[in-house]
């Protein structure tokens, strides 16, 4: 994809009205191209200027009081330690997380957050109608549709507080950009524009450590797309690298071939 | 003219947002900070009620949405990041985002009727007078809107304030779904770089 064609899907975006296949592919492409996340902020801010034409309305008074009754429940926000229980635009410092869609409802609360929340929900019994919104909103899509490991990681490692990512031209004219965090000990490589390989080949990823490749999985790409999670841990200074294996991946556990790519996690 | 405008009930200077007040005030709120989280409320509320009743007309799933905008605000503060944009923009963000959501979650069709009824506000110049009481950005946008063509006014309204996809925008207006999205593109370039020169 190219910066006009993701310009164009950022602007749906923060508007709003992009369909589900169109909200997954800017997703994608973010998280391809890290440096494109000012464009979304961009067009986020503009967006929100639009509300600006619309009349301010009074809500009633209760809510206030409702909410207020609420948070002393919950806790303090800071207990949450930063993660999304809604879908709420995750402007982190990471790129991918910026806005909406479908990859910002993925926040994995920690149980004793649960509890927390459980307890605050019932104080806002009163409203009924708020909490059957709240406690059957988004979370049953997570549990009835989980999002891939790939995408549980690429989300738990830019809510990392050292979350990195760097990016590398293919040959050929694709990208290819590995996140990463060494606290958590995970990597994600977002690429497109792979090269076509035949059908009895897959890409395998490797983590480079010093001089010895370390198997980290395979994956195969789909018109030259790829998210793929790097199996094992990763250690910071680790190189990841991609290269053309048999189906399965080398028997050996060794590359047969030079790397397409190879990013440098230091 | 005025130099100094009252926006949501805090004096803020004219030029630009050298300081975000809500962007203080949502790093309290990250630290569990109730008051702080009260005075954002208070900052932010009528501005954000008054987006959702547009997108959603209903007046009672206005107030939920509400809710659930400010709860969110609360859980999520903390991963606001103010050097990624400006905090009011934010919770406009998650507020539009809940109110299209609820829209397009609403099946009922004379919903959908109704708020297109109620959605003649195309003419940026009826808006201006129907809404004296439009605060200085309300008018900047306005007049950007304003210098927008036709089509592409029409694309970021029925977007924006009519939770309608853009597939939804081209059954419509009869367009094809590919110029619809370059309109919608090119008319958010274009408000922007109004709103800019008009700064």
């Amino acid at each position: 994809m190219n910066e006009q064609e993701f310009r164009q899907l950022s602007a749906g975006h923060a508007l709003g009205a992009l369909s589900p296949a169109d909200e997954d592919e800017f997703a994608a492409a973010l998280a391809a191209h890290p440096h494109w996340a000012n464009i979304v902020d961009e067009d986020h801010d503009t967006a929100a200027a639009l509300a600006e034409q619309a009349p301010e309305v009074a809500p009633p008074a209760h809510i206030r009081a409702q909410l207020m009754n609420a948070i002393a429940q919950t806790g303090s926000a800071g207990s949450f330690g930063g993660e999304s229980l809604a879908d709420a635009p995750t402007q982190t410092a990471t790129p991918t997380s910026t806005g909406g869609g479908s990859a910002d409802s993925f926040g994995a609360p920690n149980k004793k957050v649960k509890r927390n929340w459980r307890r605050g929900m019932f104080a806002l019994a009163a409203s009924i109608a708020v909490l059957s919104a709240i406690a059957f909103g988004p979370k049953i899509q997570t549990v009835l549709f989980p999002p891939p490991a790939e995408v549980m990681a690429l989300k738990e490692i830019q809510e990392a507080p050292d979350a990195t990512f760097a990016s590398t031209q293919l040959e050929g004219g694709g990208e290819a950009t590995a996140h990463w965090s060494g606290e958590i000990g995970k990597a994600v490589l977002v690429a497109d524009g792979l090269p076509e390989i035949d059908e009895d080949r897959t890409f395998e990823l490797w983590f480079v450590r010093g001089e010895t490749p370390l198997p980290a999985g395979t994956f195969d790409a789909k018109d030259g797309e790829s998210t793929a999670l790097l199996t094992g841990e990763m250690q910071a200074g680790d190189t990841i690298a991609v290269t053309i294996e048999q189906t399965g991946g080398s028997p050996e556990g060794l590359p047969t071939t030079d790397a397409i790519l190879a990013i440098a996690t230091t | 003219m005025l130099r100094e405008m009252v926006i949501d009930g805090l004096e803020v200077p004219d030029e630009g947002a050298t300081t975000d007040h809500a962007a203080e005030l949502l790093q309290r709120v990250a630290q569990g900070d109730q008051a702080a989280f009260g005075q954002l409320y208070d900052m932010l509320s009528s501005r954000v009620f008054g987006l959702i009743m547009r997108v959603l007309v209903d007046r009672s799933q206005s107030e939920e949405v509400l809710q659930e905008v400010f709860l969110d605000v609360w859980q999520s503060a903390a991963i606001f990041d103010s050097s990624r944009g400006q905090a009011r923009s934010w919770v406009l963000t998650i507020a539009h985002r809940k109110a299209v959501d609820r829209v397009r979650a609403s099946s009922s069709s004379t919903d959908r009727d109704i708020r297109a009824g109620m959605r003649d506000y195309s003419s940026p110049a009826e808006t201006v007078s129907d809404q004296v009481e439009l605060k200085m950005e309300g008018i900047e946008v306005t007049e950007a809107l304003a210098t927008l063509s036709e089509v592409q006014r029409e694309v970021l309204v029925l977007a924006y304030f009519g939770g309608y996809s853009q597939s939804e925008i081209g059954a419509l207006t009869s367009t094809p779904l590919g110029t619809v999205k370059t309109r919608m593109r090119d008319g958010l370039t274009k408000l922007r770089s109004e709103m800019e020169v008009g700064r």
